[in-house]
């Protein structure tokens, strides 16, 4: 009866010359990672990893934070480097976005044409051409956040392999805002915001309407999946977005 | 060797015309072509006439003044239709190529181009390496040139004339260099020719030889001017041109092509001799205009012969935000553009004119900032802008980099072209987050409840909720003054209660239509 010793020196022998070590696990190098700009975010995660694939999921007809936590990435991101949107849905506000101090000059923005289906093979598309073709960006979000789940639902698993397999070899910090986890294994860090508590300058239901202004938004972030060396850890942090008058 | 008193070097292209015609076909054919029997014609459709022919078709009784016909009875003749244009942009690359050499150049003739050429020495070594440099760098663009150095100008070009190759004449042995060339290099007259025929002068060594006082008086002055030529011993002043900085090519083609594929080796050959005349100038590109002539039929009816309408132009321009000069990214980029803007006929002419720009210079660091190579990343948006689209309904681009504008009108904003150069770095005015909104481009149509003038009841999409707190109205309007844009609004930002959380929207009431939208969500 052979032993496991004497099994594992007849694999080894039989893979030299083709596969070196091949019992020995691979440890993924540790991602560099970019900070969110988020406080509450960064003291639990350190930020998003370069070079692999963050998702951002929030509910889609909510006010979930998606959008602010995206515009803090491109402001922290635009400062050091180059940055690109790919906007299936056309979604992006540039006032807002400049008034959250992103650099708009630094930023690419993709309009696709936002519809439905050709809205996100468009999306895609253009997120392969830009991964692929240029390079140099330190930061890609392709926002997919307004896009039914009806046609999310239809990418291939492999498609995200594929993301997964071409960002790993850049510098760049790869983020899809969906509306529910859609990425599964191929994503680094998932964070799952939900539902917003508004804070209004005066009591909801008191007159008048037009000397009420809505403040502040409170949003909750959950980290759902993390793939590192560390335990995913489930605590929920709020983090609070304010209007620019606030 | 005097080398220090060299000072003109002279480029001569031989057969200007066959050269001008075939310089812009690709290399291979170019080649072939060259050793082959080539005629240009010219005149009127009836009756055209051989204006210019090689040595091939010399050889085999083809001259200049036969008719097409006639010359098209040699054996593997190309016969091809003079093209001004393109004679003036090769005479135009040429001033280009010697320009690399030298600021002081005189574009002496058609094909023929003299330098100034002192000092240079340090640069560019030797007279010997000099002409041979120069004769290289010619080449590049699709001529076949002979070149002369001297130290006078007119002794630069009858050697260059009389002399295939580089050749280089010591100061004081001009008379001995040139004693052997044949009379008929000289510009001689009719009639001049014929008299020196007639004396039995063959060489410039026999008119040398003449004694100038008999000859004066049987040629008179242009006698003894031929004479001191042909010693080599006129010195003149150069004339200096300033070439305008203008890159235009132009090929008429002799088949019309249809497809882009074709198309593109024939702008690839273009914009090779275009790079080639820019690099010549230390310059790149930041705008390609082409302009196609396109044939086009009237519907063929069965039994008949299709009906030549008539010549439409296509025109496209490209402006690039960084200069570029490298001629395999200015035709993937030109492609990319006519692969979404077809010209829509088969192409008879193109012509590619390139506006000069200063070339970018990049200054690398270990600390710069990651940025997309700029010559990448303007064929990458090429493509990009081939899967989006242009511009959207309201002509605003779909790829870039976004610019608010300074009004009030909601959502107005256009967009730049995206420029991968190190910025300066603006620090971010914000570094708290702030609520941003998710617009929804075009607006969605909503039906708003409202009680006492106040939203209550709130439905669009997948949303049907009552309002759980609102703020407004707001009121903004703008443009009254024109009729089309005038825009009156009430806005209001609202607060509905969804199955997984809160939404908070702003919503507005179109006065003007009375009906509601909903602008986006704060998210």
């Amino acid at each position: 009866m052979p032993t496991t010793s004497l099994i594992r020196a007849q694999v080894e022998a039989q893979l030299s010359g083709r596969v070196t070590a091949p019992f020995v696990q691979r440890v993924s190098a540790e991602k560099a990672l970019r900070p969110t700009g988020i406080d509450s975010i960064d003291a639990l995660t350190g930020g998003i990893p370069c070079g692999a694939i963050t998702e951002i999921v929030g509910s889609a007809w909510c006010s979930a934070g998606r959008k602010s936590l995206q515009m803090q990435l491109l402001a922290g991101a635009a400062r050091e480097t180059f940055c690109a949107l790919v906007d299936a849905t056309d979604s992006f506000d540039p006032k807002s976005a400049e008034a959250a101090g992103v650099n708009l000059r630094r930023l690419l923005w993709i309009r696709c044409a936002g519809d439905a289906m050709k809205g996100l093979e468009e999306a895609f598309k253009s997120a392969d051409l830009l991964l692929q073709g240029s390079g140099g960006f330190g930061l890609l979000i392709v926002d997919l956040a307004t896009m039914p789940q009806k046609y999310v639902r239809r990418i291939p698993m492999s498609t995200w392999f594929r993301f997964r397999a071409v960002v790993e070899k850049l510098p760049t910090a790869l983020v899809f805002v969906t509306t529910y986890p859609v990425l599964g294994t191929c994503s680094n860090l998932t964070l799952h915001l939900t539902g917003g508590r508004v804070r209004w300058s005066q009591h909801a239901l008191e007159p008048p309407a037009h000397t009420r202004l809505a403040m502040a938004v409170d949003f909750e972030v959950r980290i759902a999946a993390r793939r590192s060396l560390k335990k995913p850890s489930q605590a929920v942090r709020v983090f609070t977005a304010q209007r620019q008058w606030a | 060797m005097g080398l220090t008193q060299m000072l003109f070097v002279c480029i001569v292209v031989p057969y200007f015309s066959v050269q001008a015609s075939l310089r812009c076909e690709p290399e291979q054919k170019r080649i072939v072509w060259s050793s082959r029997p080539v005629a240009i014609f010219d005149g009127p459709e009836s009756l055209p006439r051989v204006v210019a022919c090689n040595e091939q078709a010399q050889l085999q009784g083809v001259a200049v003044g036969s008719t097409k016909t006639q010359a098209g009875q040699c054996t593997g003749i190309l016969l091809r239709k003079r093209d001004p244009k393109q004679e003036e942009a090769t005479q135009t690359a040429l001033v280009d190529s010697a320009l690399a050499f030298s600021p002081r150049i005189e574009s002496t003739a058609q094909g023929i181009v003299t330098l100034d050429v002192e000092g240079t020495e340090r640069i560019f070594g030797p007279p010997q390496k000099l002409t041979r440099a120069l004769a290289e760098h010619t080449a590049r663009i699709g001529l076949d040139v002979s070149v002369s150095a001297a130290a006078n100008p007119d002794t630069a070009l009858l050697a260059a004339k009389g002399f295939g190759g580089t050749t280089v004449i010591p100061a004081g042995s001009e008379a001995t260099f040139l004693a052997h060339l044949p009379i008929d290099v000289l510009p001689l007259t009719p009639a001049q020719t014929e008299i020196l025929d007639s004396w039995g002068i063959r060489r410039f060594k026999d008119l040398a030889l003449l004694p100038p006082v008999p000859l004066v008086e049987r040629l008179g002055q242009s006698g003894l001017h031929l004479q001191r030529l042909a010693r080599g011993e006129i010195s003149r002043t150069l004339v200096p041109v300033d070439p305008p900085l203008q890159f235009v090519e132009t090929l008429e083609l002799e088949d019309s092509v249809a497809d882009l594929e074709s198309l593109a080796f024939v702008l690839n050959r273009l914009l090779e001799q275009i790079s080639l005349r820019l690099l010549s100038r230390s310059l790149a590109t930041d705008e390609l205009r082409l302009k196609l002539d396109l044939e086009v039929f009237e519907d063929r009816e069965l039994g008949t012969r299709p009906v030549k309408r008539s010549q439409q132009t296509f025109e496209r321009t490209l402006r690039l935000p960084v200069s570029i000069q490298d001629t395999k990214v200015l035709l993937k980029l030109l492609q990319l553009d006519l692969v979404q803007h077809g010209p829509g006929g088969a192409v008879k002419a193109v012509t590619l004119e390139a506006r000069p720009a200063r070339q970018r210079h990049t200054q690398g660091g270990l600390f710069a900032a990651l940025a997309p190579e700029p010559e990448r990343l303007e064929v990458t948006l090429a493509r990009i802008r081939g899967v989006v689209g242009d511009t959207d309904s309201q002509g605003r681009g779909r790829v870039g980099a976004a610019e608010v504008l300074n009004s009030n009108r909601p959502d107005d904003f256009r967009m730049n072209a995206f420029v991968a150069h190190d910025l300066k770095d603006t620090p971010g005015q914000s570094t708290r987050p702030s609520v941003v909104m998710s617009m929804f481009r075009p607006h969605l149509a909503a039906r708003v409840r409202c009680e006492s003038g106040r939203p209550v009841h709130v439905s669009f999409a997948e949303v049907n909720s009552p309002v759980i707190c609102a703020a407004g109205p707001w009121m903004t309007s703008g443009n009254w003054w024109k009729k089309d844009e005038e825009w009156r609004r009430e806005e209001w930002d609202v607060a509905l209660q969804l199955s997984d959380g809160v939404g908070l929207y702003r919503i507005f009431r179109e006065l003007r239509q009375n009906t509601w939208f909903v602008e986006g969500l704060y998210d």
